[in-house]
């Protein structure tokens, strides 16, 4: 089995990847990865992340729902836009959103896949169950020096 | 329909396959670019998708061609993003047109 492990920025933000091999294109060595699956992984991992989201976490979610600052804004019952610009604008730090409006946003992300993705890809039911049980285990547990997220290559 | 539509139309359906197939890689200069922007990966599928094809801006060199794609994202940010395509389509730079206008001439 690959263990290979690297920090990859591909996202905008950094990520840990474990298990991807490198490709050579062009001379340069790249992360193989599939970026539709790595993207989805990503998202949902962020849900139930065990840190603090930062500037860029939350401005990858957004822009994964196709939504704009003022919609964002908006699902998660925040006054007005410049809320979510002044969080992504922290970028790689800390958004020091309060806790409850960061549980509200994460809800948000909950409530956008189960409509849409989910049932796009037939995934039942019993797997909503299994992420929002995962997911209120998380919310109990957020601390703010949590490791990059971890992603592994999926068999 | 002028005659380069069809070549246009080539293009960008191929980007369009390999974003449906998530067959596409960064490179280190685009994923700089991105980093030093705050621009992040859903954005720029985002420009790729509803963009299109900005043939005048096409490299073409050696190791093959390298396309121009524009387009906006769903902030309204304006993108241009070079691309060449070898199994997976790489993504050569990305260029935020609204912080760096002197791209623009």
């Amino acid at each position: 089995m690959n263990n290979n492990r690297m920090v990859w920025d591909g996202l905008g933000f950094p990520v840990m990847l474990v298990g991807f091999s490198l490709v050579d294109v062009d001379q340069e060595l790249v992360p193989d990865v599939n970026m539709k699956e790595i993207q989805e992984q990503a998202f949902l991992k962020l849900i139930t992340w065990a840190g603090r989201l930062t500037g860029q976490h939350v401005r990858f979610a957004r822009h994964y729902l196709h939504e704009t600052q003022f919609e964002f804004a908006k699902n998660i019952n925040v006054k007005n836009a410049s809320s979510v610009s002044q969080w992504e604008a922290k970028g790689n730090s800390l958004t020091e959103m309060d806790v409850n409006t960061e549980l509200i946003l994460r809800m948000h992300l909950l409530h956008s896949i189960s409509s849409n993705h989910f049932r796009k890809k037939g995934i039942i039911d019993s797997e909503w169950k299994r992420l929002q049980n995962l997911f209120n285990d998380a919310l109990s547990k957020l601390h703010e020096n949590a490791e990059p997220l971890e992603i592994e290559k999926a068999s | 329909m002028g005659p380069n539509s069809k070549i246009e139309c080539d293009v960008m359906d191929l980007v369009c396959k390999y974003l449906n197939l998530g067959k596409w890689l960064l490179t280190r200069h685009a994923i700089e670019r991105m980093l030093l922007r705050g621009i992040t990966s859903p954005e720029i599928e985002y420009a790729m998708q509803f963009g299109f094809h900005e043939k005048k801006r096409d490299q073409y060199s050696e190791k093959g061609t390298r396309y121009a794609l524009r387009g906006k994202c769903v902030d309204g940010k304006e993108l241009r993003i070079v691309v060449s395509f070898r199994e997976q389509m790489m993504i050569v730079t990305v260029i935020d047109l609204d912080a760096s206008p002197d791209f623009e001439t």
